[in-house]
């Protein structure tokens, strides 16, 4: 979560544009409410953080994935898609297994039942394909 | 649209910023040399009242980690949440296509200030 506040804040994405950023093995479920709250603060911090040029979200959404691993697992499946769909696209995350680490996730296993296909595949393989450029 | 007389030049010194009640409306005055800009007195976030924040410059970075400055007075922050409007248009600083403080016409003439209302 820092990491993320220092990228965007620090103006990072505006000196290198072409920059991308995988944050791995540090859960997700976190990333709507810091987003929210990022923006909220930036409309009116923007004095101190000129360089930083438009919500910080929109940082965040062009330059910043996530992965899976370890998944956060609510009671309730339904409430990791009402998450998920609070990022607000379905592009941030990328399925990982934190294989052979004896705690990974499987693929079968990781996103609830209910996912659906099109957000699956996105997760599974799609995202990950546009974000490390394998087409 | 009615012509109504504020107050006299001397009530709103070069540089200052200072709130009227006009027509029932409460109206942001802010004078820079001859040039004399109004705006509705409610931050349109929370409903502030603009007159008791700061008159400021517009912050701009020319370059990440560089601060310049531009436009002195030209920007009136919010004491609430330091929302940031443009005095000449109302526009917000963060998204100044969507948010805006509504903007009145004001002028100096024969030594008075007055509003188009």
């Amino acid at each position: 979560m820092a990491h993320i506040v220092s990228f965007v804040c620090e103006g990072i994405f505006e000196r290198c544009p072409d920059l991308r950023v995988a944050i791995i093995e540090g859960g997700m479920a976190w990333l709507p409410s810091l987003m929210w709250r990022l923006d909220k603060d930036w409309r009116g911090c923007h004095m101190e953080v000129p360089w930083v040029r438009r919500p910080p979200s929109s940082y965040i959404r062009d330059h910043m994935r996530l992965t899976t691993q370890p998944i956060e697992e609510p009671d309730n499946p339904a409430h990791l898609l009402q998450t998920i769909e609070h990022m607000g696209s379905d592009q941030l995350l990328m399925f990982a297994t934190d294989y052979p680490h004896w705690d990974f996730d499987s693929p079968q296993r990781a996103l609830p039942s209910s996912t659906p296909k099109a957000l699956r595949k996105r997760i599974m393989a799609d995202n990950a394909v546009e974000f490390y450029r394998l087409t | 649209m009615k012509r109504v007389r504020v107050c006299s030049v001397e009530d709103l010194p070069d540089g200052a910023m200072r709130a009227f009640q006009v027509e029932g409306r409460d109206v942001l005055f802010v004078r820079n040399g001859n040039t004399v800009y109004a705006l509705r007195d409610l931050c349109p976030h929370q409903g502030a009242k603009l007159s008791t924040g700061v008159l400021s410059c517009r912050r701009v970075a020319v370059a990440v980690g560089q601060y310049n400055s531009a436009n002195e007075r030209s920007m009136v922050r919010c004491p609430w949440h330091n929302w940031e409007f443009n005095c000449a248009d109302g526009t917000a600083t963060h998204d100044p296509q969507r948010v805006r403080v509504a903007t009145y016409v004001a002028r100096i003439e024969e030594g008075a200030i007055y509003l188009a209302i």
